[in-house]
């Protein structure tokens, strides 16, 4: 199978084939129950010809029965055991490949929509392993039997064995109709579930009420989930009828069972007894066709969902670590764009384009420039999470998008505009670009110095509170403080290179003054690339580049560009009158 | 809001009530089902009775209802459950539940939404409408399966009255696995339930957009995973300590579960051989068995169920206890002032409370400068002047008239606001400015904004938005000023704008600023920021320390006062000051 890959390792096969053996056990018990079960009916009825007493019989057939009940519940919970352990396997393994993942491969839809359609696919794999000892059960069952009918009267055995093949194909036909079908289901119902979350969702709720919006969203909701209604309830029909169809084979198979069987009764080669246990037997075979079918219908609907797992799988990676990488503590010799050119996919327009300067060690640098002039990019194309589609990216002379996820952390430390909020505790999240957590003397040290004292640090658990988004305790930070802890986290990583994109945005001028004054000191040995609408800041640094659509135009110290550079004075000279009006 | 838990009767009425007409056909095909066992049990009795009789023509005729019965069965399962129910009942019941949802959510005051538990408490409630539809169902079922095995019963005690008393029996096992099933479940699900989520945060925080950069450049992720596996491995342990105690009880009762399945054949055959019963009720009386045990097995899924659900559609009715603002008159208006008197708010379950005291007065044409540190309480003042927020002692006027008396939609009809937090909506561009008023009609004024946010032309008012349905992404500029055009496109008489352009470059800053000014030209105006360059356009100047209001006045007074905002003010104009 070609799903052997990924579950190598996981499995074991020990496990696999006692399961497997415990289903042949289950599965064998029917067929061999027919030839009892018909001598007890016989001895019952008084038209026994074997030598066996009644009660003997019963005592074997009651025997037969406590065993399937046993073995039902062991193999149950050695399935139930096996779900638990690959799930948690599997679904860790999915999560470890999504920290692996190449950034921009993360910035596609694609992957966004993978990671969801994977979403059981720890389940389905566990699902695999149950619908083949149920398929082996079931295939041992209706083998054994119809061996058994067989010895009995072949015709039988043979118009039973036609009609099942007949379910068989029908059954096929079903698999067709249902592919994808609940994928198809789910993706018809994602607008309208969006929809509903502005109806519904904290995030909307204020706007909702200042614009009113509900009217037309609800309008537009249940256009949306009648359409997907209407689609869902065709890809219903289609289903229904197949099985109609089949459910009518099967009416139409037990009548034609008796009528086969009534020959060798008839005949006399058969006793009544037997005759009513063969007849048990086979509606039993229809019973266990159909979970043959559901079965298979199973396995196949989780091979086809893995599917999207090997498609997952198959993600590029971010580059792995080796020798070439930067070790901790390296020292920064050069810092180089070379003629960098850069344009997202899609898109027509160049973002980056011929950009070129050098950054010197222990420097402070500066970066600004109109929205949209490509400042972002350029800060993800120096830390290596875009690989130029022209010119080089360097560090030390290596080519940044070469650089492992580990070498990065010991190179960079980076706040973004947009910093996420991670679940974890405050110690946690200010020390991830440590290699250990930070002591709480050097913490408090540094909080002080920052003026951050959110309330939840009065909280018994201090440091370690958990900032977790369910929890009372989730909620303990401002957006200004998360701020100060994005910061906060870059002043205390050893990273030669550190990188503030926005980090002010959300702070009031005198915490910005003590945030800005503080990690200028603070960073004051490393290099940093600051970036900031607020030019008062920004022309402290040693020297600035102007981007301007996608153009490098000038780097020089402010005074410099004050004179040298319009576009700059320009920026500036707005911002500035602001505060001192002509 | 964490209520008691509503009790079973409370909820099957509102899901019955929900859709009458959805059960009221599940019983009928239910009782129809019911019908379908009996006839194959009696079919199975006709067909034997024919066969010993010898080889007739009555034969077919009764081997032809067996068959019916068969398909009669198939109608209940294949058309109703499989088709009918999935197609059309829950998808029915699931537009009618959602629409109940949208419509509490759009009553439900806002500050109560700003606690943790809220964000937890409404995905829940979104969530947990899926288990409704199936949750009447259990019990409606279970009550079907009772009729359905007592019919059955009732038909095979006119074979032999001594089966009346052994069929009960045979529910015995199910019956106790059933119990200890629930107990078990019941016993881990808080725990559970709470691994699960915590599960679905460390996953978003690997695989959400904004996260990844950060997780590739810091060792988050290793963290996440490693906090991931240890809930796991909670929720894990507790799962097969269940299922290792359900083995067991398994082996245990293997006996008695073995009357279960092979009782009615032993029974039936010890009768026969005693000469009580003939073949033909020999038969039928273990078609009825299996069928009974079918029945069985089917309300053990059904009650073991039903523990599980009860709890799982609990926070779908504890949502209706969220408060509500409430409100009924329809006439609003602030032609002449807006007033807080003395005004106080506390967030729900803090101490401390985050305005404290505040009186102002805000004339109409007036526009005013809202400045303070950060935490100060500026956000917040902003709520709850535009009536979102609900003070928790004092009264904000308008007019003189207290606005709790006032209905939301009317409240809200002349205002608009920019928030801090705006929404950036996964719609096309122009339904990203549109949604501001969908009521206007009137859509000039879209296409100019447009034009002013994106000059090169590559993005139009029908390009769609958000990586979600694979549109475009923006840049958080770009984004903020599309909710600018949002916000100045719904026509009103009161605006508040907090932080406008936190993310804008200074060109832009600047001819935005303008914009604002003119636009609110008449209007009522309230502006928070931290670029006080700003602010000196403004008419007045109020400073917010700690949630009370510090200073009022113009730039000239304040600065002269020398006071909060003074020092505010020197701090960043210095930036600027040496080289002008």
């Amino acid at each position: 199978m070609k799903l052997q890959w990924y579950r190598t390792g996981y499995l074991s096969w020990k496990e696999y084939i006692s399961y497997l053996l415990i289903a042949l056990i289950i599965g064998a018990i029917p067929a061999v129950s027919i030839r009892l079960r018909g001598d007890l009916i016989d001895a019952a009825a008084g038209t026994a010809t074997g030598t066996h007493g009644f009660f003997t019989i019963l005592v074997a057939v009651i025997g037969l029965a406590l065993l399937q009940v046993v073995c039902g519940a062991v193999s149950r919970r050695m399935a139930e055991r096996h779900q638990i352990r690959q799930s948690a396997r599997l679904g860790a393994a999915r999560l470890e490949k999504a920290a692996k993942i190449s950034y921009p491969v993360t910035e596609t839809e694609r992957f966004h929509a993978l990671w969801q359609r994977t979403g059981d696919a720890p389940d389905l794999d566990s699902m695999l392993f149950q619908s083949t000892g149920d398929l082996m059960q079931l295939a041992v069952r209706v083998g054994l039997s119809l061996a058994v009918l067989w010895a009995m009267d072949a015709w039988t055995a043979m118009g039973i064995l036609l009609l099942l093949a007949a379910g068989v194909f029908l059954n096929r036909k079903l698999a067709q109709q249902t592919e994808g079908f609940w994928v198809r289901y789910r993706e018809n119902m994602r607008r309208t579930d969006y929809l509903s979350s502005l109806l519904m969702q904290r995030e909307f709720a204020a706007e909702r009420k200042l614009f009113s919006f509900d009217d037309e969203i609800t309008h537009r909701y249940q256009i949306s989930f009648a359409q997907a209604r209407r689609e869902n309830a065709k890809l219903g029909q289609g289903r229904f009828r197949i099985e109609t169809l089949m459910q009518f084979l099967f009416a139409g198979y037990s009548v034609v069972v008796v009528v086969l069987l009534l020959r060798p009764l008839l005949a006399g080669r058969i006793t009544i007894g037997l005759f009513t246990s063969a007849f048990y037997a086979a509606i039993g075979l229809e019973e266990s066709c159909k979970q043959i079918y559901a079965a298979v219908l199973d396995l196949h609907t989780a091979i086809r969902q893995l599917g999207n797992l090997s498609e997952f799988w198959a993600l590029e990676e971010e580059p792995a670590a080796d020798e070439e990488n930067p070790s901790a503590g390296e020292t920064i010799r050069s810092i180089e764009f070379r003629d960098v050119s850069f344009t997202y996919p899609g898109s027509a327009k160049p973002v980056l384009e011929h950009v070129s300067f050098r950054l010197e060690p222990g420097r402070h640098y500066a970066l600004v420039g109109e929205n949209g002039s490509g400042k972002s990019t350029l800060v993800k194309l120096l830390i290596g999470l875009y690989q130029p589609d022209s010119g080089e990216v360097l560090v030390n002379g290596r080519p940044t998008h070469l650089l492992s996820p580990e070498a990065r952390r010991h190179l960079y430390a980076v706040v973004f505009q947009d910093f996420y909020r991670f679940p974890l505790t405050i110690r946690e999240n200010v020390s991830l670009g440590l290699d250990t957590p930070a002591k709480d003397a050097a913490l408090q040290n540094l909080f002080a110095r920052m003026d951050f004292h959110p309330k939840t640090l009065d909280r018994p658990t201090g440091l370690d509170s958990d900032l977790m988004p369910l929890y009372e305790t989730g909620a303990g930070l401002s957006g200004g403080e998360w701020q100060k802890l994005a910061v906060a986290r870059c002043v205390l990583s050893q990273a030669p290179i550190a990188v503030l994109d926005e980090p002010n945005a959300a702070l009031d001028p005198v915490a910005e003054a003590t945030v800005y004054a503080a990690y200028r000191e603070l960073l004051r040995e490393r290099t940093t690339l600051f970036i900031s609408h607020r030019l008062g800041s920004v022309r402290l640094s040693d020297e600035i580049l102007v981007l301007q659509n996608g153009s490098l135009i000038a780097m020089a110290p402010h005074e410099r560009l004050l004179q040298e550079c319009p576009h700059y004075a320009a920026l500036y000279e707005t911002q500035k009158g602001l505060y001192y009006a002509s | 809001m964490q209520a008691e838990t509503i009790s079973a009767p409370k909820a099957l009425s509102y899901i019955y009530r929900a859709a009458p007409g959805s059960y009221a056909l599940m019983a009928l095909m239910g009782l129809l089902n019911g019908c379908a066992s009996i006839l194959t049990v009696w079919a199975t009795e006709q067909v034997f009775t024919h066969i010993q009789a010898g080889y007739t023509q009555d034969l077919y005729a009764s081997l032809a209802v067996y068959a019916a019965a068969f398909v009669l069965s198939g109608a209940y399962s294949i058309w109703y459950i499989r088709y009918h129910v999935q197609f059309f009942a829950i998808l029915n019941f699931e537009e009618n539940t959602r629409q109940k949802l949208h419509t509490k959510s759009r009553r439900i005051s806002n500050e109560v939404l700003e606690t943790p538990r809220a964000y937890a408490f409404i995905r829940q409630a979104y969530s947990s409408r899926q288990n409704l539809f199936r949750y009447g169902q259990i019990y409606l079922e279970a009550v079907l399966t009772v009729v359905q095995a007592a019919m059955v019963g009732v038909y095979v005690s006119t074979l032999h009255p001594l089966f009346l008393l052994l069929l009960p029996l045979s529910a015995v096992p199910t019956l106790l696995e059933l119990l200890y099933d629930a107990r078990l479940w019941k016993k881990g699900y808080e725990t559970v339930s709470q691994c699960q989520r915590e599960e679905a945060e460390y996953e978003k925080a690997v695989t959400d957009s904004t996260a990844c950069k950060e997780s590739r450049l810091t060792g988050a992720n290793d963290l996440l995973i490693a906090k991931w596996k240890a809930s796991r491995r909670r929720r894990n342990a507790i799962e097969d300590s269940k299922s290792r105690k359900k083995l067991l009880l398994k082996l245990a009762l293997s006996g008695l579960e073995c009357t279960g399945s092979i009782g009615g054949l032993a029974v039936s055959a010890v009768l026969l051989h005693s000469g009580s019963i003939n073949l033909p009720a020999f038969t039928a009386s273990v078609a009825a068995y299996t069928s009974l045990s079918g029945i069985l097995w089917a309300l053990s899924q059904t009650v073991g169920n039903a523990v599980q659900f009860r709890q799982m559609v609990q926070p779908y009715f504890r949502y209706w206890n969220m408060p509500e603002r409430g409100g009924t008159s329809e006439d609003c208006s602030f032609d002449d002032s807006i007033t807080l008197e003395n005004v106080s708010f506390a967030y729900p379950n803090q101490r401390s409370n985050a305005l404290d005291g505040v009186s102002i007065t805000l004339k109409r044409g007036e526009v005013v400068a809202v400045v303070g540190e950060n935490g100060a309480g500026k956000s917040t003042l902003m709520n709850v002047l535009l009536g979102l927020y609900q003070p928790s002692s004092g009264a904000v006027l308008y007019d003189g008239r207290d606005i709790s008396e006032i209905q939301e939609t009317a409240l809200h009809k002349r205002q608009s606001a920019l928030s801090q937090t705006f929404c950036r909506y996964q719609l096309s561009v122009g339904d990203n400015i549109a949604i501001g008023d969908f009521s206007k009609g009137d859509s000039t004024g879209i296409d100019d904004a447009i034009q002013a946010i994106f000059p090169e032309g590559e993005i139009t008012r029908d390009t769609p938005l958000g990586k979600e349905f694979g549109g475009r992404e923006l840049s958080g500029g770009q984004w903020q000023q599309l909710s600018c055009a949002r916000s100045f496109y719904k026509d009103s008489d009161f605006v508040v704008l907090d932080e406008p352009t936190s993310a804008i470059d200074p060109l832009r800053e600047k001819a935005l600023y303008d914009a604002f000014f003119r636009e609110l030209q008449g209007k009522t105006g309230i502006i928070v920021t931290h670029r006080l360059g700003a602010v000196l356009l403004a008419d007045r100047i109020l400073v917010l320390q700690q949630g009370k209001i510090v200073e009022d006045g113009t730039h000239a007074e304040l600065l002269k006062a020398n006071g909060l905002y003074a020092s505010l003010w020197n701090t960043q104009a210095s930036a600027y000051a040496d080289c002008g």
